[in-house]
């Protein structure tokens, strides 16, 4: 008979009565390998599951290592943007409605037979803002070799928004970005939250648990990678560098001893990566300046001279972290009002107001990420609704809510999508445009609500032609995780 | 013969590769106990890794630096709250980032801060660590060597991995200690007005690059 008991235990205590067990058992049993290898055989591993964001996060000669450079950025529109606008919404099988209203989401009318480009992949509405902001950049996204790609897709991972709306994917993102390593977030524009004339969304940056340092302006975000700090504040730059060096050093001593362990080698090279790279860091904190860089100043059409309270200085400056590797995602928090409003609202029509602002707030980062050749996955997410019909916001299942994702994947370095997409754009289950619940073979994103997510995720890792399946998450099957790669070929 | 050579063999794992391999995997464990007289050997069905909780780990850094003064204390809680966003959340190796590390080293280096201001007001008997720094320079000290000598340093490297480790240095180590001395006032010219910044400096670095180190997080 035996008892299990849950207890703190001292493994070198088990394994001297094992082995002593084992001795008086068979005195001749061991060489080196066999017992390193049958100690370790009772202990659960810890699974070390490499995200894209622990991909991203790794130091530069990792990433130069593994060749990963994309970055991901989380465009927030609380309050429900209607990217239906943009996208036009199909029937299962990619046929334009034939009931319905494309209307109600600013486009003219049924039947739309004309006016629609799938130049981008997904079809849109050639007449909108979007498409035509990616019109005016593409040609010069092209002659520096990249290649901008739209998709997009209904998701159920949402509530009305009329309440706070806490199930966003934005969080999720950047939680797993934040957990992996990022050193913050950053967030444009601080959103205008619980605005019942806009959504009430919960902001990404309000969220509990997700609340990684945010930089409004130049100055906090410089902060944030300072490491003249507390009892450091005051120490030159060869101090901190000697500091990092010798922590390198006893760290790499101990890299062998602790590679034997379970778990302990994934530990041992991510405290050498971190360490060079804090070193790598020290040596060179020159605060970075947006301002200075010709290729932001080109993109938000600033200067040295500009004031660093000017808006457009802390956007570059977030930019400017993202594009060198400092935060492998950044969050870009509009206003909110981006409500359809059953098409009441102005400025929802896809051709004038807001919907400018959106693509605003994209056009630098395309255009800057194009010119410093990295790749670039942006998704675009909105909360509520973004329904076709008026007033009947679309059900998926019985819940009042349907909105999409719209994802733009600037792709770099011979980086190329396939024509077929799976997401390729809003599809619905009837002529209407209407609810979406029941054609989730083809829209795989509306199969799990974190399925959106993970679409991000394996869309960048599949940019990058990495094998997909392998980074699946543990809630995730290979299979599924691998159906989300939009660059799946 | 053989026999003999297998428990050598074992005395030399258990003392060497186990022994650092059971202090990063204490933790807590499913453990299934047989009971005596089975011949089945006592078994660990599954374990998780002792995760490193970086909150511990600060109380464990100022319990095990003995710092007793509050307002050091507290400023070590200050600044950990101020970066806590960065550290590991879940405080699993995995989440060991260059991010997390670049805060762990602040914090670090502030919990070094307090340790080198406890150290410089005690006599050099009475200190734990930094015994023969010279943290009240008089104005002729202008050298490294007559703040903070090699063996003044050397001994230090030993106590500072006994303090946060548990273990004493080796020669390479200390040798490396002696290195980075040199290096944290590389270029600078020491002076009658510096020195006493210049010596702390060296114990502030030395000190947090240790309780930055591998061994001294992961518990």
């Amino acid at each position: 008979m035996s008892i299990i008991i849950k207890t703190p235990v001292n493994l070198k205590e088990v394994k001297r009565e094992w082995l002593a067990h084992q001795l008086k058992k068979n005195p001749h049993f061991h060489s080196r390998r066999e017992f390193l290898g049958q100690s370790a055989a009772g202990v659960t591993a810890l699974t070390f599951m490499p995200t894209i964001f622990s991909l991203m996060t790794k130091t530069h000669s990792a990433q130069a290592a593994v060749g990963f450079n994309a970055r991901a950025v989380v465009l927030n529109c609380p309050g429900g943007l209607t990217i239906t606008s943009e996208v036009v919404p199909q029937t299962v099988n990619g046929a334009f409605l034939t009931a319905g209203s494309y209307s109600t989401s600013g486009m003219p009318g049924q039947n739309l037979t004309t006016g629609v480009s799938t130049k981008y992949g997904a079809p849109m509405w050639t007449a909108s803002l979007f498409f035509q902001g990616l019109e005016q950049i593409n040609a010069q996204i092209e002659s520096l070799g990249g290649k901008i790609y739209v998709a997009a897709g209904f998701h159920s991972n949402s509530q009305d928004d009329s309440t706070n709306n806490p199930i966003g994917v934005a969080p999720h993102i950047v939680s797993a970005a934040m957990q992996a390593g990022a050193k913050f977030r950053v967030a444009g524009t601080q959103l205008n939250s619980n605005n019942a004339n806009g959504g009430r969304a919960q902001p990404s940056v309000d969220f509990p648990g997700v609340r990684p340092a945010v930089a409004t302006t130049l100055a906090q975000a410089q902060d944030l990678l300072s490491v003249k700090k507390s009892a450091l504040a005051a120490m030159s730059t060869d101090a901190l560098v000697a500091g990092a060096s010798l922590a390198e050093k006893l760290t790499q001593g101990a890299t062998q001893r602790f590679q034997a362990m379970t778990g302990g080698r994934q530990l041992a090279e991510l405290t050498r990566a971190a360490n060079a790279d804090l070193k790598t860091n020290v040596a060179n904190e020159n605060p970075l300046d947006p301002r200075t860089s010709t290729v932001l100043q080109s993109a938000y059409g600033i200067t040295p001279s500009t004031a660093v309270t000017d808006p457009r200085v802390a956007m570059a400056a977030s930019l400017q972290f993202l594009l060198n590797g400092i935060s492998p995602v950044m969050v870009a928090q509009l206003q909110a009002n981006f409500d359809y409003h059953d098409g009441t609202d102005g400025w929802a029509n896809p051709t004038t107001g807001q919907h400018a602002l959106v693509f605003n707030t994209l056009k630098p980062m395309l255009l800057a990420a194009a010119q410093s050749r990295v790749s670039l996955g942006v998704y675009v997410q909105t909360d509520g609704a973004s329904s076709m019909a008026r007033d009947q916001k679309r059900s998926i299942g019985d819940a009042n809510q349907i909105h999409g994702a719209l994802y733009i994947y600037l792709c770099m370095n011979n980086e190329q999508a396939p024509s077929r997409f799976q997401l390729g754009g809003f599809r619905s289950n009837d002529n209407a445009g209407g609810s979406a619940d029941t054609d989730t073979n083809v829209n795989i994103l509306q199969r799990n609500p974190a399925n959106e997510a993970h679409a991000f995720m394996a869309s960048l890792l599949g940019m990058q032609n990495y094998k997909v399946a392998d980074y699946a998450p543990p809630n995730t099957s290979r299979d599924v995780f691998e159906q989300l790669n939009i660059f799946n070929r | 013969m053989s026999s003999i050579i297998s428990i050598l063999v074992l005395i030399l794992l258990t003392s060497t590769g186990c022994k650092i391999e059971s202090k990063f995997l204490d933790g807590i464990a499913q453990r299934e106990i047989s009971g005596r007289g089975n011949n089945n050997p006592p078994r660990v069905i599954s374990a998780v890794k002792a995760p490193l909780r970086f909150r511990s780990l600060v109380e464990s850094w100022i319990r095990q630096a003995d710092i007793t003064n509050n307002t050091d204390i507290n400023n070590i809680y200050m600044q950990f709250n101020a970066l806590k966003n960065q550290l590991p959340q879940e405080g699993t190796a995995t989440e060991l980032t260059s991010s997390g590390f670049q805060a762990l080293f602040v914090v670090a280096g502030q919990v070094c801060g307090a340790l080198k201001n406890k150290e410089a007001a005690l006599t050099a008997q009475n200190r734990q660590v930094f015994k023969n720094f010279n943290f009240t320079p008089n104005a002729t000290l202008l050298t490294r060597e007559a703040l903070a000598s090699d063996q003044a340093i050397r001994d230090a490297a030993n106590n500072l991995l006994l303090v946060f480790v548990g273990r004493s240095a080796s020669e390479a180590e200390k040798t490396e200690f002696v290195r980075a001395a040199a290096q944290v006032l590389f270029g600078v010219s020491i002076t009658a007005q510096n020195n006493t910044k210049a010596v702390s400096d060296i114990a502030v670095v030395l000190c947090t690059a240790v309780v930055s180190s591998i061994e001294a997080i992961s518990i």
